[in-house]
């Protein structure tokens, strides 16, 4: 372990007595992720997420599905509808204290389909982030006294690829259903309370059974998808805690630092291929040191300024932004325990793809085109340049992407997702089974 | 002397290639004893390094086998690579590092730590001379000086055997003068073992107790300079230029019986500056020195007055070129 350290130790110091590297490591970075912030978000405000592709299938028997569509798609004609009429019959009891800033018909792009399974294979081919499957006792599972069953379930599938914007499409849709049986259940307990008076009153008991006879009372479920009276909008979420809003800055930081952190990586590969070339790496070799020493300390070095990449660019993010914003700005969110988590994970991945790049090439100039090659490849499909939201051609690629794994995780860390688990789970089982790759390599390739 | 250090069996390393499988080195069997400098001398490409390589466990090996102090390099490599201090041809440093931090880095490889590793580096700088430059960057010093701290990087250890190839390549006179120097030290004041390469037959003739000549992988002598050169077959060349024309056959006889240790006598023509054709007087003796004073009197004696001499004593070139038909520098 000593001797591991201090060959990590003589990579660390090179890098940090190499300013032209630091340039290319913190500074470019920066700046490209704050000009392309600024070009996207116009001073670095948050952007509301658009279009979020989902499709729905309404397999339901009665009235409500159509409704439910019809919020979705407000431009589709509503089979029965005749309590849509909100204007006169609800009141707002909780008004939302701001403003809607996009209908939901603005935040999802709604495609509707007859056939649940057709509909679930559009989503495993990325076409759609979500879709959702309204049952055919829909409807039915609303009557005030109905026993809920399993076929009353709401089924929602989502793309893990898009799991951003998944995520925030199944919130709202999710809260839009809950909305629904909060209702129910409201109502339920409100005819219960008055049938209860009938035995005790029985001049209420004649009036409320006349009332029902004449179809007079009947509950208006369009309140609930009042904006005055009980939000699904953006910002209604957002009060809630639960932030659906794009923000450049924080995106395509995380999107620039990941794809920077990749020729950071690349740069550890070099530095083995540059050492061999200097006779160092022999000279290693021929003392008592493993060549698995020799490589566990490179890849400790490369995974060490990595991570001080990443800190070090957080932190220049964050007041990136605060300039931009006007306030102080943590562009990766707050929950640091799982931001520094991400970061390691993130790190050790990019460290592993260095050692298998390092095991590959014979040259380092053979390890800057294929690294080169390789990382602007993963930018590009990791959503380092562009949004890729919708994208869903992308969607196989990604998976191999380091920048989109690790982009993804912080992008969620900085909308208060802590849904992030998969991404560490799979960061570093990149990170490690690259680096085992990479030493089998090496360690074949004896003559070095 | 008389234990090995090193002991090479049928030590062979083929290069698989598109046109085939090349041999570099062809089943090497040597010994090598402590506290001896063996060169082993050669041409480019005559398998010096790869040799090396491998009994430094660089390069694998395809068959046969390398023990250092009694340890496999193949089965016990930690234990062989302790006792061994390479010096390679390249400067094998990190050039950013300081003189000292360069010695501090491969002494801790080592091993080493504490007082002691700083003891030793001292040391070092001062056996390699460079104490007034050690917190410089190495970078920043002349061939000769880089050459000195690559040196000194493979003593830190103190190591019984050192490997040195071709130390010298590329440096100016006087660096190579102290390098050369360094190795004796090595052998007289540290009693280590040096096995030196070289494609230079003056460096392995005058650094050398014992000498092995490779040559397409494999050693074709081997022995002390004195033993190789008598196994050439020829004693010293001493060649006179006369200022006479000829000189009669009843003369060359009279030299050839008469004078000490004189095996052959051969008369040529030469033409001097001034456009002259006179006798050059090739004689073959085994104490060339000792011999000319006696031929120079008998010559005057009979009216041979010599206007130029030289003696060329046999060495390993004439070795190399016996057995091989080539120069070492072809």
């Amino acid at each position: 372990m000593r001797k591991v350290w201090l060959i990590a130790q003589k990579d660390l110091y090179a890098t940090y007595t190499d300013r032209n590297l630091l340039l290319i490591m913190i500074a470019l970075p920066l700046a490209i992720a704050s000009i392309i912030a600024l070009a996207f978000g116009g001073g670095g405000e948050s952007t509301a997420i658009r279009d979020i592709p989902i499709v729905v299938v309404n397999l339901d028997e009665g009235q409500n599905g159509d409704l439910f569509v019809s919020i979705l798609r407000p431009d589709l004609p509503v089979q029965a509808s005749p309590t849509l009429d909100t204007s006169q019959t609800c009141e707002a009891t909780n008004p939302s204290t701001t403003e809607p800033t996009m209908t939901l018909d603005e935040l999802f792009n709604t495609e509707i389909m007859s056939d649940a399974e057709q509909a679930r294979q559009a989503v495993a081919r990325g076409e759609y982030a979500l879709a959702m499957i309204l049952p055919s006792t829909f409807s039915e599972s609303l009557n005030y006294f109905a026993t809920p069953t399993t076929s009353d379930q709401v089924l929602i599938y989502t793309d893990p690829a898009q799991s951003t914007s998944a995520e925030i499409a199944s919130g709202v849709l999710a809260g839009m259903v809950n909305q629904l049986t909060t209702g129910n259940i409201a109502i339920a307990s409100t005819i219960n309370t008055l049938t209860d008076r009938i035995p005790n009153d029985a001049s209420f008991g004649i009036n409320f059974l006349l009332l029902q006879v004449g179809q007079a009372f009947q509950p208006n479920f369009a309140c609930a998808f009042d904006p005055s009276f009980d939000s699904i909008q953006v910002e209604r979420q957002n009060n809630e805690g639960f932030e659906i809003l794009f923000t450049p800055l924080a995106y395509f930081s995380a999107g620039q630092a990941m794809f920077f952190m990749l020729f950071t990586a690349q740069g550890g590969a070099n530095s083995i291929l540059e050492d061999r070339r200097e006779w160092f790496l022999q000279r290693m070799i021929v003392s008592p040191t493993s060549r698995l020493t020799i490589l566990l300390g490179k890849l400790l070095g490369t995974w060490i300024t990595c991570f001080a990449q990443l800190i070090l660019l957080v932190v220049g993010f964050g007041i990136a932004g605060t300039l931009i914003n006007g306030e102080i700005t943590f562009v990766w969110g707050t929950n640091f325990p799982l931001i520094l988590l991400v970061m390691l994970t993130a790190s050790l991945a990019a460290s592993g793809l260095g050692s298998i790049l390092a095991a590959i090439a014979q040259t380092p100039e053979q390890a800057s085109i294929v690294g080169t090659t390789l990382n602007i490849a993963m930018g590009i499909v990791g959503g380092a340049f562009v949004a890729v939201f919708g994208l869903p051609w992308i969607r196989p690629l990604q998976w191999f992407s380091l920048v989109y794994w690790g982009a993804d995780a912080f992008t969620k860390l900085s909308i208060g997702d802590y849904q992030v688990g998969l991404n560490i789970a799979v960061l570093t089982l990149q990170g490690a089974v690259m680096f085992l790759i990479g030493l089998f390599i090496f360690n074949r390739r004896l003559d070095i | 002397m008389g234990t090995s250090i090193v002991s090479l069996h049928g030590l062979t390393k083929q290069f698989k290639s598109k046109k085939g499988i090349f041999t570099a080195v062809d089943h090497l069997d040597l010994t090598i004893e402590e506290g001896e400098i063996f060169s082993l001398l050669g041409p480019n490409g005559a398998g010096k390094t790869t040799a090396i390589s491998m009994m430094s466990g660089l390069l694998s090996i395809t068959s046969g086998n390398a023990m250092i102090g009694g340890f496999s390099i193949e089965k016990q490599p930690m234990q062989a690579k302790q006792l061994l201090g390479v010096i390679p041809q390249e400067i094998a440093l990190y050039l950013r590092f300081t003189a000292r931090q360069n010695l501090e880095f491969f002494g801790k490889l080592y091993g080493m730590g504490g007082k002691s590793l700083h003891t030793r580096i001292d040391e070092v700088l001062e056996f390699i001379d460079l104490t007034d430059r050690q917190h410089d960057p190495v970078e920043t010093f002349s061939g000769g000086m880089k050459r000195r701290v690559n040196i000194g990087v493979g003593l830190m250890h103190k190591p019984k055997l050192v490997y040195m190839d071709e130390p010298t390549v590329g440096i100016d006179p006087q660096n190579r003068r102290r390098i050369l120097d360094t190795v004796f030290r090595l052998r007289d004041e540290y009693r280590m073992t040096v096995l030196y390469t070289t494609h230079l037959m003056e460096e392995a003739q005058e650094l050398s107790d014992r000498v092995g000549i490779i040559d397409h992988g494999k050693i074709i002598a081997l022995g002390t300079v004195r033993e190789l050169t008598e196994q050439v077959g020829e004693g010293d060349r001493i060649t006179l230029t006369l200022q006479t024309k000829q000189i009669a056959p009843a003369l060359l006889q009279e030299i050839h019986t008469q004078l000490v240790g004189v095996s052959k006598v051969e008369q040529e023509t030469t033409t001097t500056a001034t456009g002259e054709q006179v006798a050059q007087l090739i004689v073959t003796a085994t104490n060339g020195r000792n011999t000319l004073a006696e031929l120079i009197a008998l010559l005057n004696q009979h009216q041979h007055h010599v206007s130029a001499v030289s003696v060329k004593e046999p060495n390993l070139e004439d070795v190399f070129l016996s057995m091989t038909g080539r120069a070492l520098r072809d």
